[in-house]
Formats: structure tokens, C-alpha cells, sequence
């Protein structure tokens, strides 16, 4: 031993203690396997450094009474920090599991620390060895064998810079956790005492680091996987990337929730080539399993389409099913070309796709070249096809083509028409801008189709109610949601009304969801059809929105004159005991230059007798709703007390969607110019918000209200229409 | 009426309705039937559980959470707290993680999302050594590996 150095002797001491492993084999036959330790139980480490010992360090006996190390390592050698992250088929880790001794007493100086026999401790363990970076050895006593005297010893040799944790990662749980193929699992280095890299690194004496640290305890919350996930769970992209870098088991959990839904244009950079040359990077290769949704959102350029077409065929010739796990596809505002990547990545396990092309190549026949047509016509049927016969286990089909699959390609019609056919388990389908009569047969006859939506132009010759009255609805008796939208102006919207929604209650016993979207005027639409809708017992949420023409816009007059015009509707609203939500849109005049105030609070009265509704969403231009608690309020007395045997719910969610300004720094510029102008006043919007909720709380004694307010810029829009009523007072003296 | 003994030893009577805000102590009482024994509950202390029925007591009449919230897996990723839970969970972090763990085991699921939505609130923003010295969590990365790890991860970071 003479000559050399410590850190020579230590490092060789563990390189001898890992040969010594490796010879009794990995799991030495005397050795009874222990249980792993569960999150919840207790993980006691004890960490004993190496660097500062000259003599072996640590004897670890076998119960056999066999040695694993107890004499002086015969090789010297420096300790080396591996240059790169180490990969699964790394081999530098040797672990011993089983029955162990450990031997310890030390004395310290400030220069060294030398650890002597001195009592022997019988325990069950894991300890990790490592020949490169033999800085350290862990030794990981499970849980299940925790031993009082052990802890008892360890915290009277804590002082002997024996540091020790009560609760914490135990390494021993991350060979557990960390999966053959996942790049964390062979822990080259062991775990360290925080700092400790710092400490080593500056050459100090590790006794007196570990002497100094103070290791606190860690809640072991943070050792039961299910909640920390659902912590993390709560967490965005950004933090989520942050969380990773943690700890190893943060790192673990927080990868699938971080690869989960990327978008295309993150893979597609990450399939770059790696520094070393890889393509794919070996980063996706090791996370590319935990993919189970994309975005894809590219522009339409010929280029995106053609790089991403290749990539999928590059990985296609890599792997059969590149994503294994993928469930869901998202492809929005691509072309027809899109379709062709997309292809490559279909398997049977995708459950979800949403399609949507609404770029230019998606133009309508009128505007576009008989080159695009056919191109887009081909893709799409060759797209279709590979749907009908790979991905038979959708359950979600979303399509949007903008209309010209009907305009021009009645093969693509037919084509969509078989592959909806061949569709079995489709639970939910959304059709935009098509509306093709042979469709909807098709759609009815899909007999687990629960959520249908309906959107678009109509082009059928027959009224699209009655359209859907004859082919669909009175087919698809489990249907549970219904969104149909069609912006057609309809001569008789009264007649159409009435004939849709005794279709829609007569049909549906199960409907809970209904959703209407039409280019109606709300003056014409009468009680007498929103009656049948009474016949919609499980009816849970109901959003009528009325797109008001130019003529009329949504005010608490015209809501008056409907409520005025439909007597029923008390009864109405009555009747639908299990509705929960209740969408207000006040949607007409979104462009008129000067907000005013429209549909105000005082058109929530009549919801005041739906005990059970719990959220309530009120869609308004109108920036001041305070203005609106200008009415005559509810007396403290409710008008409908609910007996007690009757279930009440405890809360109503009341969600304000004031007008959306978007870009923050006009904000920033208007309010300057206003306050230069001396029209700009602060308003306390948490007052505005407390009068809401007194308000609210008056029309339902008996609930807590949660208001939540969007985009609430009230004090802007107010000072802006100040402005421009003296502006236009202005004008009007000039 | 409803008697729940703590792992101290404590004895609390409460409503049925607030107790039965615990999925556990509901399907115990519907197993064990109408019965003046205590329900004993060797995993929570007192003063924890003193907590968590002063919360189920606030949200007795709470309708329960629809069916398919619990099959629809996809994170919510949103960390509003109402007023009221966020005065009553506003503790010190050991019974904050206490009050958590209480709701895991006593089923609570609606108490186990405000406690955790605390909790990522307070992960929301800092960096990772920040986290670790907020809750004591061990860095067992060594600087490359965490060097690694940030680089893998910048194209979320980037979202």
C-alpha cells in the first residue's frame, strides 16, 4: 500500500469489490432475494463514503460467512467521471443483493478517516459497487427488514459520518422503477448527499461534509408513485421539463406525462440525428413509447408535408408501428398531403383522429386546378382505406375537409361512407361541412355511436331536420350528446324547430347533451318546440346558441320578448331537474366597434329554479356587468325552497366570458392614452366580482357561488367607451 | 351518527353524511351495516383528521364528481383552488402531506386534488434545485446526467 495514493486505494478497493461480485455471481446462492420495498415503506440508506478511507472501507460479510471485501484492493487507479449520460446497455454497475455484515467504526481527522472493525450489523440489503466512479457505496437496507437496533445504531453513528435518511428515493426503488430499456436504470453513480459532487470536486474531506450537512427528512409522500403523479399531473410542459431534473424518480414519472401529447414539429426535431450520429436520436428512441397523442400543425407548405412524409417513412422502415402506444392523432389546419404522413403512423391501436383541412389546398372545386383535385381526392381515398382496414378500433372520428369532398368527389364520399361502415366501435363522430344524406344512414347504423355532431352548410335539397329526423335520429337510441349546427337561414324556424325537437325527444330517452347551434332569430323561435325537449328526463346539459342576425342582437329585451313568447319556459326550465349547465352566447354584434351593455345578469332569474345546476356560462360583449345588477333583486326569501329529503347540489360555478383582448401591450398603449386623456378610471373588479357573487347568491340562497371571470378587462373597456361618447359629443358640437 | 377512532386513540363522532364523504368509511358502513362500533382508522392521527372532517363537513353537499371523470386520464393541468380550500389548506407542509395522504387513504378524492394542486402550486415556476430544497428531496443526478436531462427536455420547455 505504500505509495499510493487515497484516492487510488479507494477506487481500487471498490474495482476489487466488484470483481469479488462478479466471481460469487451477482446473487451469491447463499443469499435469500428480498422483497423490493413499496413506495410507502420505509427506505433507510446508509451511505458510506469511500474516498477518504485508505483501508477498506466496508466489510460486507455474507451470511455464509463468506467475505466480499476485506483485505486491500491490489490496483490503484484514478476515479474517472464518465463523459456521457450512460445508456441501457451500459455494464459498469455491479450489484450484490442479499444478507450482509457491515463492520464499521471511524475516527476522523481533519486530513483522514479511517474505518475500523468494531461491531457487527447484521442486515438485509443491496449495496451498489461501481469500478469507475467508486466514490461511494451504497448500501440500501430494505424496508421490510428494517431492524430498530440498525436505526438505533445508525443515528448514534451519524456523527461518524455515517449519514443516514429516514424516507427519501431509495436507490434499491429505482432499480425497481427504471426499466431495462430506460437510460437511468444501470445507476452508474449512486446516489449522492446533496452537495456532495460540489464537495468532492473542491477536494474537501468528505467527513467533514457529511459531518456538516444537514440531511433533513423528506416527507415520504414523495415515495408513493400514484401521488406524486398526481401532483405532477397538475403541472404544465414547462414545469413538467423542470420537475424532471429533480431526482431520478421524478424523472421517471415525469417523462410519460411529458412525452404524452407533443406536438409534431417537437418530434420532428427530435428526430434529428444525435451528436453522435444516431437517427433517430436515441432520445426518442427511449421515449418515443410514452407517445400516445399528436398534434400535428404544420403549415401547409409542400416542404413541411414532403419533411414530415419522410421522416414517417424513415421511421416506418425502422419500426413497423413507430408508436406503439399512440392513441390519438390531431391534424388541423394541414392538407391532403398531411394525410400521406399521417398513414404511415395508423395502427389498430389508434382510437381518437381528428382531421381537419382547412388549408388553401382544401379550397373549395370553384378556386381550385383539376391537378389539386385529383391529388387531393387520391391521398384522401388512399388515406380512408388504410383507416377501414388498420384502424378499426376508432372510437372518435372528427372530419373536416371543408366541403370539397361533397362539392367534387363523390368516391371520397362513398369512401368515408364505407370506412365509417367498417367502423364498428365508433362512439363518437363530429362531421364538418359535410352532410351527405348516404352519410348519415351510415352514422345511424353505428351501434355504439353515443356522440354525434353535426356542423355546416346543408346542401341537401330536403330540409336538413328533416333529413336527420328520418335517417338518423330516431336510429340511434344511445345516443347520449348531440351537437348539430347548421347555418342555414331557415324559412320556418318555428315548423323546423318543432319538428326537430319532437324528433329529439322522442328519440333520444338518453340524450344528456344537447347542444344546438343555428342561424335562427331568437324572436322567432317559439315555447312551443323548446316544450318537447321536455321529454329529455336525463337531459344534463343544454346549450342553445342563437347566432342572432344583423337585425337582432341578443339583448335582455329579446330575451324578455322570448321568454315573454314562450310562456312554457318556466316550465320548461323546471322540468329538466338534472341540468347542470347552461351556455348564454351572446354572440351578434361581436364586431360592433363600442360595447354596450346587452345581455346582463338580470337574464339569469329564470335559471334561479334549476336547483341542480352547477355551472353556468355567460358569454358576454358587454365589458360592465355591474350595470346589469341594476335590477330588481330576488327577494332574500328563495322562490323555491327544496324540501329536505330532495338532493341539492352545494355549489354553482358561474363562468363570465367577458370580451377577449388579446394582444397585451395595445392594452398597455390604450390604457396609457386613456390615462393621458383623463378618461381612465380604476375599477375595482374585486368589488365588481363581490356584487356578482351577492347577486348571485340572493338568486341561489342555498348554493356557494364560484364566480370565475375570463379575460376580465372591464376597466379598459370602460374607459374606452367613455372616450369615444365624448369623442362622438365632440363631433356632434363641431 | 358515525364514531371514527384515530391511530392515537381519539374517538370523533360525525354526521353520516360528512363521514360518507370518504369513499372508505362509505363502503365500510355499507358493508358492516347500521352499528354503534367506532371505525377505526390506524392510519390517520387526530389532528389530521380533524382536518379532513373539518373539510368534509364544508363539502357535505357537494354533488359527487361525474362518473367519467375518474376513466378520462388526461391531465387537467389546472391548479384552481376555490377561496375556502385554499384558507383550509394553507398549513404547514407537513400536515399539508399529511392531510394528502389521509385523503389517498380515506378516499377522498376531491380533499386529495386540492391537497395536490397545493403542492403543484408551490413546484409551479422554480427550478429544480428550488424544488428540492423546498421538500428536501435528494439530487442523486450527477451534473451531466442533469445537464443531459435539461437538454433532452428543451423542446418542452419551448411549448
Amino acid at each position: 500500500m505504500e505509495g499510493r495514493t487515497d484516492t487510488e486505494t479507494k477506487a481500487d478497493g471498490l474495482r476489487h469489490a466488484s470483481s469479488l461480485i462478479q466471481r460469487e455471481g451477482s446473487r451469491p446462492k447463499a443469499l435469500t432475494p428480498f422483497a423490493s420495498p413499496t413506495s410507502h415503506g420505509l427506505a433507510l440508506r446508509l451511505r458510506i463514503a469511500m474516498m477518504e478511507i485508505p483501508q477498506p472501507a466496508l466489510a460486507l460479510h455474507y451470511s455464509d460467512g463468506g467475505s466480499l471485501l476485506s483485505t486491500p484492493p491490489p490496483h490503484i487507479g484514478p476515479a474517472t467521471t464518465p463523459e456521457r449520460f450512460p445508456e441501457p446497455e451500459d455494464k459498469g454497475v455491479q450489484m450484490a443483493q442479499g444478507y450482509a455484515s457491515a463492520s464499521t467504526e471511524t475516527t476522523s481527522s481533519p486530513s483522514n478517516a479511517t474505518i475500523t472493525p468494531h461491531q457487527d450489523l447484521s442486515f438485509k440489503g443491496s449495496v451498489t459497487a461501481n469500478g469507475d466512479d467508486a466514490d461511494m457505496v451504497d448500501v440500501v437496507v430494505d424496508s421490510a427488514f428494517e431492524d430498530e437496533g440498525l436505526l438505533e445504531f445508525l443515528k448514534r453513528k451519524e456523527e461518524l459520518a455515517l449519514g443516514y435518511r429516514r424516507g427519501g428515493f431509495a436507490p434499491l426503488s429505482c432499480h425497481d422503477r427504471f426499466g431495462p430499456e430506460n437510460h437511468l436504470a444501470p445507476r452508474q453513480h449512486p446516489a449522492r448527499v446533496k452537495d456532495f459532487g460540489a464537495a468532492h470536486s473542491q477536494g474537501s474531506r468528505v467527513i467533514d461534509f457529511l459531518s456538516s450537512t444537514t440531511v433533513l427528512d423528506m416527507h415520504h409522500v414523495w415515495e408513493i408513485d400514484e401521488l406524486v403523479r398526481h401532483i405532477l399531473n397538475q403541472l404544465d410542459k414547462q414545469d413538467l421539463a423542470r420537475a424532471t431534473r429533480v431526482c431520478r424518480a421524478f424523472a421517471q414519472l415525469t417523462r410519460p406525462l411529458l412525452w404524452e401529447d407533443p406536438l409534431w414539429r417537437q418530434l420532428q426535431h427530435l428526430l434529428q440525428p444525435d451528436v453522435d450520429g444516431n437517427y433517430p436520436s436515441k432520445c426518442f428512441l427511449r421515449n418515443k413509447r410514452y407517445v400516445k397523442d399528436i398534434a400535428v400543425c404544420l403549415s401547409s407548405n409542400s416542404e413541411d408535408a414532403l419533411a414530415m412524409t419522410t421522416d414517417m417513412i424513415l421511421l416506418r422502415g425502422w419500426d413497423p408501428i413507430p408508436f406503439s402506444m399512440l392513441r390519438s392523432v390531431n391534424l388541423t389546419g394541414s392538407s391532403c398531403v398531411h394525410l400521406v404522413a399521417v398513414e404511415y403512423i395508423v395502427h389498430a391501436g389508434l382510437e381518437q383522429l381528428s382531421v381537419e383541412m382547412t388549408d388553401e389546398t382544401s379550397r373549395p372545386s370553384a378556386f381550385a386546378n383539376t391537378a389539386l383535385m385529383q391529388q387531393r381526392a387520391h391521398y384522401t381515398l388512399s388515406f380512408l382505406k388504410t383507416l377501414s382496414t388498420v384502424a378499426q378500433n376508432l372510437k372518435l372520428l372528427s372530419w373536416n375537409c371543408s366541403g370539397w369532398i361533397e362539392d367534387e368527389c363523390p368516391e371520397v364520399v362513398h369512401g368515408l361512407v364505407e370506412t365509417i361502415r367498417s367502423l364498428s366501435h365508433l362512439e363518437t363522430a363530429v362531421l364538418t361541412d359535410i352532410c351527405d344524406l348516404v352519410l348519415l344512414h351510415a352514422l345511424s347504423e353505428q351501434p355504439k355511436l353515443k356522440n354525434l355532431t353535426v356542423k355546416g352548410w346543408s346542401r341537401s335539397e330536403a330540409t336538413p331536420f328533416l333529413a336527420l329526423g328520418d335517417l338518423v335520429l330516431s336510429r340511434l337510441w344511445k345516443l347520449e350528446s348531440l351537437t348539430y349546427r347548421l347555418v342555414d337561414d331557415v324559412p320556418e324556424p318555428e315548423d323546423d324547430l318543432l319538428f326537430l325537437f319532437i324528433t329529439v325527444g322522442r328519440s333520444f330517452s338518453r340524450l344528456e347533451n344537447l347542444s344546438l347551434n343555428l342561424l335562427w332569430s331568437p324572436s322567432r323561435v317559439g315555447g312551443s318546440a323548446l316544450k318537447q325537449l321536455t321529454a329529455l328526463p336525463h337531459l344534463h346539459y343544454l346549450e342553445c346558441r342563437v347566432h342572432a342576425t344583423n337585425d337582432d342582437e341578443m339583448n335582455d329585451a329579446l330575451l324578455a320578448a322570448l321568454v315573454l313568447n314562450c310562456p312554457e319556459l318556466e316550465v320548461v326550465v323546471l322540468h329538466w331537474v338534472h341540468l347542470q349547465a347552461v351556455t348564454m352566447s351572446e354572440a351578434a354584434a361581436w364586431s360592433t366597434s363600442i360595447p354596450c351593455a346587452r345581455l346582463s345578469l338580470s337574464s339569469l332569474q329564470p335559471f334561479a329554479k334549476l336547483i341542480h345546476l352547477r355551472q353556468l356560462s355567460f358569454h358576454s360583449v358587454s365589458p360592465q356587468f355591474t350595470a346589469a345588477l341594476d335590477v330588481t333583486r330576488p327577494s332574500d326569501k328563495p322562490s323555491y325552497i327544496p324540501s329536505g329529503s330532495e338532493p341539492r347540489d352545494g355549489f354553482l360555478q358561474l363562468d363570465i366570458y367577458l370580451p377577449r383582448i388579446l394582444d397585451r401591450g395595445q392594452i398597455l398603449d390604450l390604457k396609457s392614452a386613456l390615462m393621458a386623456q383623463d378618461t381612465w378610471h380604476e375599477v375595482d373588479e374585486m368589488q365588481e366580482g363581490r356584487e356578482v357573487c351577492d347577486f348571485l347568491t340572493a338568486l341561489w340562497p342555498r348554493k356557494r357561488v364560484i364566480l370565475r371571470i375570463h379575460e376580465g378587462f372591464s376597466a379598459i373597456w370602460m374607459a374606452a367607451e367613455q372616450l369615444l361618447r365624448r369623442e362622438a359629443a365632440d363631433g356632434m358640437t363641431k | 351518527m358515525v364514531t371514527l377512532t384515530t391511530s392515537d386513540n381519539e374517538t370523533f363522532t360525525v354526521d353520516k353524511k360528512v363521514a360518507e364523504k370518504s369513499v372508505l368509511i362509505k363502503n365500510m358502513l355499507e358493508d358492516v351495516g347500521e352499528s354503534d362500533q367506532a371505525i377505526p382508522l390506524p392510519n390517520v392521527t387526530a389532528s389530521v383528521l380533524k382536518k379532513v372532517l373539518e373539510w368534509c363537513e364544508h363539502h357535505k353537499d357537494d354533488p359527487a364528481p361525474p362518473e367519467n371523470e375518474d376513466k378520462d386520464d388526461t391531465r387537467k393541468r389546472t391548479t384552481d383552488i376555490s377561496e375556502w380550500d385554499q384558507k383550509f389548506i394553507a398549513v404547514d407542509q407537513e400536515m399539508l402531506f399529511e392531510i394528502i395522504l389521509a385523503a389517498n387513504y380515506l378516499d377522498i378524492k376531491a380533499l386529495l386534488d386540492v391537497g395536490c394542486k397545493t403542492v403543484a402550486n408551490m413546484i409551479k415556476g422554480k427550478s429544480p434545485e428550488e424544488i428540492r430544497k423546498l421538500f428536501n428531496i435528494v439530487n442523486d443526478f450527477t451534473p451531466e446526467e442533469e445537464a443531459q436531462i435539461k437538454k433532452e427536455n428543451e423542446w418542452a420547455e419551448d411549448r
